[in-house]
């Protein structure tokens, strides 16, 4: 770590690495799922606490790792929250559908603060080297990202949603900071859509492909006195929800690689860059490999499964420094008033992981 | 005195400074260049130490100090005086960790063998009425309004169906049936109990049936399920193994979550299905028709390619159809 001294000039990539190991973290796994199960759930939030820490603390860059400081009250009371946000939802159903799309409603105006707050906590309880992350991100632009273009993908059967998905990441990377240093986040919305065009066209042909196929077997097979039997379009029906689900499993792969990429490799850190390399094959074979691992162990796998997971992604991104890691200073006010400066942020977690 | 090395960060900058740890009694000296701190033990928030990762040790303002030699880090806390957590021990040794795995077996078992029953048991029974009407009534609207038509059976033959049924000789607390009467369209023959004790019945279902008595040996199958509430009994058990598969393995795959939940209500709605079989039997026994008369409408149905049950129904073909012919077999055996 002697490059202190070193010019500006010929960078040389410093790759994420995860030296965590299935075996360790299994131990660390196994005693939560035990806690949690005697506690009926509210070990949860103390396990979340626990699984993160072990991730982050082997999660490093340039001989240091990463450390959450998350508080797992806080993270009880997002939980509660959760909890009682979906109650409602569910209760509203039954009551009358006035009383729905109340709660609808109630629950989209407050969903963008949520969000934001989520965003706040994960990373003002994230450091690297004795410095806080922090998000910096204001609840107008919460509202005008989550409830503008999320309504707007909807409205639009989702065509708008490359244009959604590049809002929300120029909201939450453009908005967050390590120290005093900002990130920036300059991927445009042309290069979304180019990035999805390969995703919704192959997305499109497994649903028409799949639908055609299986009307025509049906036209073809199924004639009982004129009609198809409700037997076999119910067979034929649970065939097509079944090859689309695997459908996915094939594609979601590439569209985490090529988002991924983009979005990290148009991320920078100050001066410092970012660059991603996930690609689609390696992605695609580690996620098929982890889905049998635990089909074939009923779920023991999981573990290594998540750390396989990590060490994998964690390589395929390097820090192209534009000068030393240890120039970063803290932000000024948040190192006077720790305690206070995120009183807000630290009253409660809302869990959702974009 | 135990000595270390470690780095320090001061909060401030992402500088590390090499330090050299030291205690002595119950202080801790931490000790660098230009640099001189001394901490109670008591101040220090001594991290877990988590697989390989370095120990941190927190000293309050935001400067922390982190060490990689575990065994001698901890030797030096400890004399100092502090006591390492129970979890933290457990995560880390192979037998609690294998006792930690075998209890939550155990009691993930437990739970599925006897928890789960009993709670699904007392609820179904503890169900208001009313709920149960609803419930019924949205089920019958969704299926009037899709699947279902107007019964073509002359009157006369329905009121002499239900009045057959209602004539059987039945044990006191017998919740009683009305049948409602339907034409199935594209469904074919079959039955549905609702769970407030209506039963669909399908005219197609009658015009298969050789006898009104093979109609009557359907109904009293179905009037098993509404006497143990067998529907309510599935909804609820669904909906809390659907939980906790989603919770076991929701975030590796949302499809490997369903596998479980599918594989585990198929074999329930079977377990009903026979409990169903047995009480038809008796019922019908006690009023001196034959089981088998349940068992020829099967074997009929089975032709007719459906299956009838509150759940094996039209959609849980693929499900039902094994267990068909077991239940031929147990019915015209005598076993039940």
């Amino acid at each position: 770590m002697n490059t202190e001294n070193a010019p500006t000039i010929a960078a040389v990539p410093l790759r994420l690495e995860f030296t965590g190991h299935g075996s360790e973290y299994f131990g660390i796994w196994v005693v939560n799922l035990l806690l949690t199960l005697l506690t009926l759930g509210i070990y949860s939030a103390w396990a979340k606490v626990r699984r993160l820490r072990y991730f982050y603390q082997h999660t490093g860059i340039a001989g240091s790792s990463f450390e959450y400081h998350g508080n797992p009250l806080a993270i009880l009371k997002g939980r509660i929250l959760a909890l009682l946000l979906v109650l409602a939802y569910n209760f509203s159903i039954r009551i009358s559908l006035m009383a729905y799309l109340i709660t609808l409603a109630l629950l989209l105006m407050v969903m963008p603060w949520l969000m934001r707050q989520s965003f706040r906590f994960r990373l003002h309880n994230s450091s690297y080297r004795g410095l806080r992350f922090g998000f910096d991100g204001g609840v107008a632009g919460a509202y005008k990202t989550f409830l503008g273009y999320g309504l707007l993908t909807l409205v639009t059967f989702y065509l708008a949603a490359p244009l959604f998905h590049q809002r929300l990441k120029q909201y939450q990377h453009g908005n967050s900071r390590f120290g005093a240093s900002r990130f920036r986040f300059d991927a445009t919305v042309g290069q979304f859509y180019r990035a999805y065009a390969l995703v919704l066209g192959l997305s499109l042909m497994l649903v028409l492909g799949s639908g055609a196929a299986l009307g025509t077997m049906v036209s073809m097979f199924g004639k009982t006195a004129g009609k198809p039997s409700p037997e076999l379009v119910a067979g034929l029906m649970a065939m097509m929800v079944g090859i689309l689900l695997i459908g996915s499993l094939f594609i979601a792969p590439l569209w985490r690689a090529r988002t991924q990429n983009l979005i990290w490799n148009h991320t920078r850190l100050d001066a410092h860059v970012f660059r991603s390399e996930v690609k689609a094959w390696p992605l695609l074979g580690l996620m098929l490999s982890n889905f049998l691992m635990v089909l074939l162990t009923l779920g023991l796998f999981i573990p290594w499964a998540h750390v396989r997971m990590a060490r994998y992604l964690a390589s395929c991104l390097s820090l192209l420094p534009a000068g030393s890691l240890d120039e970063f200073l803290a932000a000024t006010q948040a190192a006077e008033v720790p305690a206070t400066g995120d009183a807000a942020t630290e009253f409660f977690d809302f869990d959702i992981g974009l | 005195m135990m000595t270390l090395s470690a780095r320090y960060f001061d909060g401030r900058s992402s500088r590390a400074h090499p330090v050299t740890l030291s205690a002595a009694g119950d202080r801790i000296a931490i000790i660098g260049v230009g640099l001189q701190r001394q901490l109670h033990i008591g101040e220090l928030q001594i991290g877990e130490r988590l697989g390989s990762a370095p120990r941190r040790l927190a000293l309050g303002d935001g400067a922390y100090v982190e060490a990689t030699d575990h065994a001698a880090l901890e030797a030096l806390l400890a004399s100092a005086g502090h006591r390492f957590g129970g979890v933290e021990r457990a995560q880390r040794s192979g037998l609690l960790v294998a006792a930690a795995l075998a209890a939550f077996l155990l009691i993930a078992l437990a739970g599925y063998r006897f928890a789960l029953p009993a709670f699904v048991d007392n609820f179904a029974r503890q169900m208001p009425k009313e709920v149960l009407v609803t419930m019924s009534d949205q089920l019958l609207e969704f299926l009037d309004n899709r699947y279902l038509a107007a019964s073509k059976l002359p009157e006369a033959r329905r009121l002499a169906l239900q009045q057959r049924f209602n004539s059987l000789k039945k044990s006191p607390d017998t919740i009683a049936i009305e049948i409602l009467f339907r034409n199935g369209k594209d469904l074919g023959p079959n039955a549905l109990a609702l769970p407030d004790g209506r039963v669909v019945l399908l005219d197609e279902l009658v015009q298969l049936a050789a006898s009104d008595d093979e109609v009557i040996a359907v109904l009293a199958h179905e009037s098993m399920h509404v006497q143990e509430r067998h529907g309510v009994r599935a909804l609820l058990r669904g909906t809390v193994v659907a939980t906790a598969s989603a919770w076991w393995m929701g975030d590796i795959s949302s499809l490997l979550a369903l596998a479980p939940t599918v594989l585990l209500n198929s074999r329930y709605s079977r377990e009903l299905e026979a409990t169903a079989d047995s009480g038809a039997a008796t019922l019908l026994k006690a009023n001196g028709l034959p089981a088998s008369l349940l068992a020829s409408m099967l074997r009929k149905l089975e032709a007719a390619k459906t299956s009838f049950g509150e759940h094996g129904g039209w959609a849980g073909y693929l499900d039902s159809h094994p267990a068909t012919a077991e239940r031929i077999q147990r019915l015209e055996s005598g076993e039940i």
